[in-house]
């Protein structure tokens, strides 16, 4: 195995550890978040991006690493995210939580993750559609909220990171 | 003030405050890596302001000590946030190109691999496979290994379970494994569909999108999570 398929595997390991031990892994779970009741996931989610958005922007600023934001396509990112949001209640997990669900013993996440693979070989065929129609509405390009906004993107995160901070505090509160 | 720190969540904080130091000191990170000083802190003196401000203590919470609910959600997430970073750094030393979590594209791979073994020809010449290449590239490794690490974490605490049908769906819609798994592959079909149209899923955009303050993920999340609950209301409408 190369390097990049060790450090590959090696992530993979650890995230679908913490995944598994978070239990955002579950159906209910999932199911939970989407119908408010349960905010498991909103908490491991916010929590993750609030340490991970810090620690981003500094190596950023050091000038380590480099950012790679998707596109904001018009097309693609609403009507994508519009269709994501349905298949992934009927579905009951999401691409990389079906893979970890399937660890744990819950079977059925199976026939989801084989309905995305053959769901990803009609998207490559219709791949020609869906560039000159859906994906060439208008693409706002590679843009991040700091530049968007013209704000620095310390401001932004300490901002999150406090409205997040608030949104726990309220799901502590009401029991969820 | 008095102590709100569990003992796992003690451990966590010594330990990610001392390999931060380590790198600090082993130059692998700048001198903010000298944060770690922080969380060692608050572990010593089983304290964390952050925690009392938001009201959050985790020697309450029984699950991180007796394992049968897991680990706090808060915990496990800044786990997963500090795993991202540590990622972004390898990948970008290791690789020569900084990577970040995803998991959507590998199911276009997956595919690629299948349609390989029939058709090779065709996978040659379709404009998708060649945008994104099919090969066992790091995420394809990544999404593996997610299954192994969950694997390994629910055998180890005994949380394992074999599922063909959820609690809950059994109690909306009965117990036919048929209609589960039906539903779950027709789902799955929709949900890589918007995922390759939007170019991210919960974890590309949810995650990685976020923490790099991408205009497009903050779309995408309130999407998928918008569209998300409207259809799993309408699912599990009380009759």
């Amino acid at each position: 195995m190369s390097t990049e398929q060790l450090l590959g595997l090696f992530t993979g390991v650890v995230f679908g550890f913490l995944m598994q031990k978070a239990r955002v892994l579950r159906y209910e779970k999932q199911i939970g978040a989407l119908l408010f009741k349960d905010m498991t996931i909103f908490k491991f989610m916010l929590s993750a991006i609030i340490v991970g958005m810090f620690g981003i922007m500094a190596l950023y600023d050091l000038g380590v690493i480099t950012l790679s934001h998707k596109s904001m396509n018009m097309g693609g990112v609403l009507l994508g995210g519009a269709l994501f949001g349905i298949g992934w209640a009927v579905m009951g997990f999401c691409p990389g939580t079906s893979v970890g669900a399937a660890g744990e013993g819950r079977w059925h996440a199976i026939f989801g993750a084989v309905g995305m693979v053959v769901g990803a070989g009609l998207y490559a065929e219709m791949y020609p559609f869906y560039k000159v129609t859906v994906l060439s509405w208008a693409d706002f390009g590679k843009i991040g909220l700091p530049e968007a906004m013209g704000v620095n993107h310390w401001v932004i995160a300490v901002v999150l990171a406090v409205s997040f901070g608030w949104l726990f505090r309220w799901f502590e509160r009401r029991g969820l | 003030m008095n102590a709100n720190i569990g003992s796992l969540d003690r451990q966590l904080r010594i330990g990610g405050g001392f390999i931060l130091i380590t790198l600090a000191l082993t130059g692998v990170l700048g001198p903010w890596a000298w944060i770690g000083v922080v969380p060692i802190a608050t572990g010593v003196f089983n304290l964390c302001p952050l925690y009392s401000l938001i009201g959050v203590n985790s020697c309450s919470i029984e699950g991180i000590e007796t394992n049968v609910d897991g680990w706090s959600p808060y915990i496990a997430g800044a786990l997963v946030g500090l795993l991202a970073i540590a990622s972004v750094y390898l990948t970008t030393v290791y690789m020569g190109k900084s990577t970040y979590l995803g998991a959507s594209t590998t199911f276009v791979r997956a595919a690629g691999f299948a349609l390989e073994a029939v058709d090779p020809v065709h996978v040659a010449e379709n404009a998708y496979y060649l945008k994104e290449k099919v090969k066992l590239d790091w995420q394809f490794l990544l999404v593996i290994g997610i299954f192994f690490g969950s694997l390994l974490s629910s055998t180890t605490d005994k949380s394992f379970k074999l599922e063909g049908v959820p609690e809950i769906w059994k109690d909306q819609f009965g117990p036919s494994v048929l209609n589960r798994a039906f539903a779950s592959f027709v789902g799955g079909m929709i949900a890589i569909t918007g995922a390759r149209l939007a170019d991210g899923c919960p974890s590309g955009h949810g995650l990685s999108g976020m923490m790099q303050l991408s205009v497009s993920s903050f779309v995408a999340l309130a999407l998928f999570f918008g569209f998300g609950a409207i259809v799993a209301n309408l699912m599990y409408r009380k009759n």
